[in-house]
C-alpha cells in the first residue's frame, strides 16, 4: 500500500511560559519515515501527541492526505501508535492486543489478519502469551502488529526503543525500518538517540525549542548541519579557534569550506568533526597526545595544541604508535564545516 | 480550534467536583450533627468535658474508661513494638523460611473478628484473670493480637523500603554484632514505619469495644456506649472528641511521614 | 497454664542449610529468637482459636453436632440471613459510591490538596466504626436528632412515621456506609492509580470510543480490583459488632448480635457452644470471602501492580 503525506502547519503549543511548540512546519512525504530529534523538552512529543490528537495545539494546522483533521478526536484519525512504555494492554494475549483495532471496527475474523501481522513483526510463536510474559523487545514488536494491524494512514512512534537494552534496541531499529518499507506507511519517529535516528529515517528532523533546525537526509545532517546546534547535537564537535578567509575558514593552518558561507569574523569558531582531524606522529608536530580512548574499531586520541584540545578518531590500529606523551602533526581534512553561533 | 483534550478535562473536573460535594455533604452531615446536639445546651456540655476534675466526679464511669483506654493504647503501642519489630527484623535476617508462617500468623486476625476471638477468649482470660488480676489494662494482650495485621503490614513495608538484609550485610562485614545491627542500624531507619504502626495501634485501641464490652472490662467505647443510655449529649459529645483526636493523630502521622520523605531527599 | 508449644518446624526446607552441626546450632539460637512472638500468638490467638472449634463440636464435654444442627434454628438462620443482606447490600452501596469517588480523586492533580485531603478523611473516617458512630448518627437523625427535627420543622416531614428503623436493618444499612465508602476508597483507589494513561490512548489511536474504553479496557481491567474490594467490604460488615451493638436494644437481629445473646445468657444452659457454633459459623464465611478476595488480589496485582 502507499503512503499519504502529512502536514504540520505552523503548530504553537504554550504550557504557561513554556513553548513546547513555537511554529513548527514539517512536511512528510508519502511513505517516508521521518525521524524527529532533540534534547528533552525540544517538542518532539508534543509534535507527535498533537499528530495523533492526542494533545489539543493553541493554532495551527495539521493535514493528511490533503484533509485539515486539526479538529478531529484521536479515534476517527485512523493511525497506528506505539508508545515508548506500557503500549500493550494487560489482561489480552498477544493475539488479542493485535485484533483489538481490528474489532473495535466490527470485523467478526480478525485472527487471520492478526497472525499475519505478527509474523511479519517477527513473532509468529507468541500468539498465546501475555504482556507479563513477553520481553520488552517482544511487546514492542506485538505493539508494532497491533498498530499495524488496522492499516493506518499513519505510523506514529513515540520512542520505541528507550526503554530497551542496548543490543535488543539496535536489533529492533533494524526490523522497523524493514517493516515500515515494506508496509509503506508514512511514518513519524521521535527519539533522541541520534545514532537511532540517523540509522532509520530517510529523513531527519532535529528539532529545538520547539521549532525545526534542520530537516534532511541523514548524511547531510551530519555532514552538512545547517547550524551550530546540529552540528553539535548530532556526533561530536571540536571547538576550534579560526579565521575567515576568502575560501572559507582557516584553522591551524588548513583552509576548510563553510557549510554556509558566513560574514562577520574575522575571529569564528569552526565545528570539527573527529573524524576530519589526522594525527600523525612528528617529532616537530605542535600537538601533544594527552589520553587515548580504545573503541573498538576506532579509537579517540585527545590531542593538545598549545591551549586547544582537540579530539580525532582514527583506525584503531594506529593507536600503538600514539603513547601519550608523543609528539603529533594535526591536519584537518577539507570537509565542509559550520560555524559556532 | 476544537480544544477537546480540554473539553475532556472539564467534564472530569464538573465530575469530579459534583461527587466530592455530594458525599462531602453526606459525611459531613453527621459531624455537623454532632456539634449541633453537642451546642443545644449551650456549650455547659464541652466545658463540663474540657474540665477533668469536675468530669470525673460528675461522671466517674466516663473518667474510668478514659483513663484505662489511655493505659491499654499505651501499653499494646509497647507490647506490638516489643514483641513485633525484633521478630520481624529477625525473621527478614535470620529465617527467611518463617517470613511467610510469620505473614500469615498476622494477616490471621482478619479473618477472624473481634466478636468470634472474644468467644474463644473468655476461658483463656479466666486464666489471666488468675494470675494477673482482672484489671482492664490485661486487655492489652488481646488488642496487640488485633492490631498484627495492621502494625506487621506497616512495619514489613518499612523494612522493605530500606533493603534490610544489604544494610545488615553491610554492617555486619564492618564488624557489627546481631544486636548493634538491630539498635544502630535497623531500627533508626524504620522509625516512620515503627510510628506508624504505633499510631495505628492506638487509633485501634481507643476505638475498641467488643472485647472489651463482652470481657466486662473498662474502656472508653464502653463508658461511651453506658453514658448513653443517661446523659445522651455527653456521649455525643465524647465521641466527637474521640473522632477528631483520631483524625489529629492521622494528620500527624502524615505530615510526620511526608517530611521524612523529603528530608530523604 | 498451658504448655509453650515447640518452634515451628525446625525441618523446614532451607535451600543454604548445610548438613553440619554448627549451622544446626546457629539456627536453634536463631529461632529462639522468635519464640517471644510465637509463645504470645499461641496463647492469644491460636488457643481462642481452637476454643470455638473445638466447643462448636462438643455438647456436655462430649463431641457432638447438635450445635451445629441447632444452627439450622429458624432464628440463626434468619440471623445469617439478615447479616448476609446487611453485609451484601452495604458493601455493593459502599463499592459503587466508593469507587465513583475514587474515581474523582484519580483524574484530580496526583500530589494536590483534594486529593490529599479525601484520602486523609477517608483513612480517619474508615476506622470511625462502633459505639462513637452510632452516636453520630442518633444526633444527626436520631429522634431528636439534626436532620429529623430540622425535616420536621421546616419540611413538615416526619422520618418515624412508619416506625423507628434507625434501630433496625434498614438503620444499619445506614450507617454501615458511612465507613464502608472510605474503605472502599483505600482498598480501590491503589488499582485505578494503576491504569496506565497509555492504555486509554492506545484504545483512541486504534479508534476506540470512550465507551469501548470502559467496556473493553478499563473495566475488564479493574474488575478484579472493584469484585475484590466489594467482598473485603462484605467481610467487614459481616464481622461488626459494635455498632450494631450501640444501636440495636431490642432482638438481635444479625449474627454478631446473637453471638452476644449467646455469650451473656443466663437463660439456658450450654448456650455457651451454640454461641461457638455461630462463632465458627461466622469465621467459615468469613474465611471464604477474604480466600476469594485473596485470589482476586493477585489477578489485579500481576495487571495494574
Amino acid at each position: 500500500m502507499t503512503g499519504v503525506a502529512v502536514h504540520l502547519n505552523d503548530l504553537r503549543r504554550s504550557f504557561g511560559a513554556l513553548h513546547a511548540l513555537d511554529g513548527l512546519d514539517l512536511a512528510i512525504q508519502p511513505g517516508e519515515l521521518v525521524a524527529l530529534l532533540g534534547p528533552s523538552g525540544c517538542g518532539k512529543t508534543t509534535a507527535l501527541r498533537v499528530l495523533a490528537g492526542l494533545e489539543d495545539s493553541d493554532s495551527g494546522r495539521v493535514l493528511v492526505d490533503g484533509k485539515d483533521i486539526t479538529g478531529l478526536p484521536a479515534n476517527r484519525r485512523d493511525m497506528g501508535m506505539v508508545f515508548q512504555a506500557y503500549s500493550l494492554f494487560p489482561h489480552l494475549t498477544a493475539l488479542q492486543n493485535v485484533e483489538f483495532g481490528l474489532k473495535l471496527r466490527g470485523r467478526k475474523t480478525t485472527a487471520g489478519r492478526a497472525n499475519e501481522m505478527l509474523e511479519l513483526v517477527g513473532i509468529g510463536g507468541f500468539a498465546a502469551r501475555y504482556p507479563q510474559q513477553l520481553s520488552g523487545g517482544q511487546q514492542q514488536r506485538v505493539a508494532l502488529a497491533r498498530a499495524l494491524a488496522i492499516q493506518p494512514k499513519v505510523l506514529l512512534l513515540d520512542e520505541p526503543l528507550s526503554a530497551l537494552d542496548a543490543k535488543v534496541r539496535v536489533q529492533l531499529r533494524d526490523e522497523i525500518k524493514r517493516i515500515q518499507v515494506e508496509v509503506g506507511t508514512t511514518t513519524l519517529f521521535v527519539t533522541h538517540d541520534q545514532e537511532e535516528a540517523l540509522a532509520v529515517a530517510d529523513r531527519v528532523g532535529v528539532m529545538r525549542a520547539g521549532q525545526l533546525e534542520q530537516l534532511a537526509a541523514p548524511a547531510e545532517i551530519y555532514l552538512k548541519p545547517a547550524t551550530a546546534f546540529v552540528a553539535d547535537f548530532v556526533g561530536l564537535s571540536n571547538r576550534l579557534p579560526g579565521r575567515l578567509t576568502d575560501g572559507g575558514v582557516e584553522v591551524f593552518g588548513s583552509t576548510l569550506p563553510l557549510v554556509t558561507p558566513a560574514t562577520g569574523g574575522p575571529g569564528v569558531t569552526a565545528l570539527v568533526r573527529p573524524e576530519s582531524v589526522d594525527v600523525t606522529p612528528a617529532a616537530d608536530g605542535t600537538g601533544k597526545v594527552l589520553t587515548t580512548s580504545f573503541l573498538g574499531p576506532t579509537s579517540r586520541v585527545t590531542v593538545e595544541v598549545g591551549e586547544t584540545l582537540v579530539i580525532a578518531q582514527i583506525a584503531s590500529g594506529r593507536v600503538s604508535e600514539l603513547a601519550p606523551g608523543t609528539p603529533v602533526r594535526v591536519e584537518l581534512r577539507p570537509v565542509p564545516v559550520a560555524l559556532e553561533a | 480550534m476544537a480544544g477537546l483534550i480540554a473539553r475532556r478535562a472539564r467534564r472530569q473536573r464538573t465530575f469530579r467536583w459534583i461527587v466530592v460535594i455530594l458525599l462531602g455533604v453526606f459525611f459531613a452531615l453527621p459531624l455537623i450533627a454532632m456539634v449541633e446536639f453537642t451546642t443545644r445546651d449551650g456549650g455547659d456540655t464541652w466545658k463540663l468535658l474540657v474540665d477533668w476534675p469536675k468530669l470525673s466526679d460528675t461522671y466517674p464511669d466516663l473518667a474510668t474508661g478514659i483513663v484505662a483506654s489511655l493505659g491499654q493504647a499505651a501499653l499494646t503501642a509497647l507490647l506490638m513494638l516489643v514483641l513485633l519489630v525484633p521478630t520481624a527484623v529477625w525473621v527478614r535476617l535470620r529465617l527467611p523460611g518463617l517470613r511467610r508462617l510469620v505473614e500469615f500468623i498476622c494477616l490471621l486476625p482478619l479473618t477472624i473478628p473481634a466478636i468470634v476471638l472474644v468467644v474463644g477468649l473468655a476461658p483463656v482470660y479466666a486464666w489471666v484473670n488468675y494470675f494477673l488480676g482482672g484489671s482492664s489494662l490485661t486487655l492489652t494482650f488481646a488488642y496487640t493480637i488485633l492490631v498484627l495485621p495492621y502494625a506487621y503490614r506497616s512495619i514489613d513495608t518499612g523494612l522493605s523500603a530500606i533493603d534490610v538484609k544489604t544494610l545488615a550485610e553491610a554492617a555486619r562485614s564492618l564488624g557489627a554484632s546481631w544486636g548493634a545491627v538491630m539498635w544502630k542500624v535497623v531500627l533508626p531507619n524504620i522509625r516512620t514505619a515503627v510510628l506508624s504502626a504505633a499510631f495505628l495501634t492506638v487509633a485501634l485501641v481507643l476505638g475498641e469495644f467488643t472485647i472489651a464490652s463482652l470481657l466486662h472490662r473498662d474502656n472508653l467505647q464502653v463508658a461511651i456506649e453506658l453514658l448513653g443510655k443517661s446523659s445522651a449529649t455527653m456521649s455525643v459529645a465524647v465521641s466527637f472528641a474521640a473522632l477528631v483526636l483520631a483524625f489529629v493523630l492521622l494528620l500527624l502521622l502524615s505530615l510526620f511521614g511526608e517530611r521524612r520523605r523529603k528530608a530523604a531527599r | 497454664m498451658t504448655d509453650v508449644v515447640a518452634a515451628p518446624d525446625l525441618l523446614a526446607p532451607q535451600p543454604e542449610v548445610r548438613a553440619g552441626r554448627r549451622v544446626g546450632i546457629a539456627r536453634l539460637r536463631s529461632l529462639l529468637g522468635t519464640i517471644p512472638f510465637f509463645a504470645y500468638v499461641v496463647i492469644f490467638l491460636v488457643i481462642p482459636t481452637l476454643v470455638v472449634v473445638i466447643g462448636a463440636f462438643t455438647e456436655d464435654g462430649r463431641f457432638s453436632l447438635s450445635n451445629l444442627s441447632a444452627l439450622g434454628d429458624g432464628y440463626i438462620v434468619e440471623a445469617f440471613g439478615r447479616s448476609i443482606v446487611l453485609s451484601a447490600s452495604t458493601a455493593v452501596v459502599g463499592a459503587v459510591l466508593g469507587a465513583l469517588l475514587a474515581y474523582a480523586l484519580v483524574t484530580a492533580k496526583p500530589g494536590g490538596l483534594l486529593r490529599r485531603v479525601v484520602t486523609a478523611a477517608s483513612g480517619v473516617l474508615a476506622q470511625f466504626g462502633g459505639v462513637t458512630l452510632a452516636f453520630a448518627f442518633l444526633a444527626t437523625i436520631g429522634l431528636t436528632g439534626f436532620v429529623t427535627v430540622f425535616l420536621k420543622d421546616h419540611l413538615g416531614i416526619d422520618l418515624y412515621a412508619n416506625g423507628v428503623w434507625l434501630f433496625e436493618l434498614p438503620g444499619l444499612v445506614l450507617v454501615y456506609t458511612y465507613f464502608q465508602i472510605p474503605l472502599m476508597v483505600i482498598v480501590f483507589l491503589p488499582a485505578l492509580d494503576g491504569i496506565r494513561p497509555q492504555w486509554r490512548e492506545a484504545t483512541e489511536s486504534l479508534g476506540g470510543t470512550t465507551w469501548q474504553y470502559w467496556t473493553r479496557v478499563a473495566g475488564p481491567l479493574l474488575a478484579p480490583a472493584f469484585l475484590g474490594s466489594t467482598l473485603l467490604l462484605f467481610a467487614n460488615a459481616f464481622s461488626a459488632y459494635a455498632t450494631a451493638a450501640a444501636l440495636v436494644s431490642q432482638g438481635n437481629p444479625i449474627v454478631p448480635l446473637q453471638i452476644r445473646s449467646a455469650l451473656t445468657s443466663e437463660v439456658v444452659l450450654g448456650q455457651q457452644n451454640l454461641g461457638k457454633a455461630m462463632a465458627l459459623g461466622m469465621v467459615v464465611v468469613v474465611a471464604i470471602v477474604m480466600t476469594l478476595y485473596a485470589l482476586l488480589q493477585r489477578r489485579t496485582s500481576r495487571w495494574l501492580g
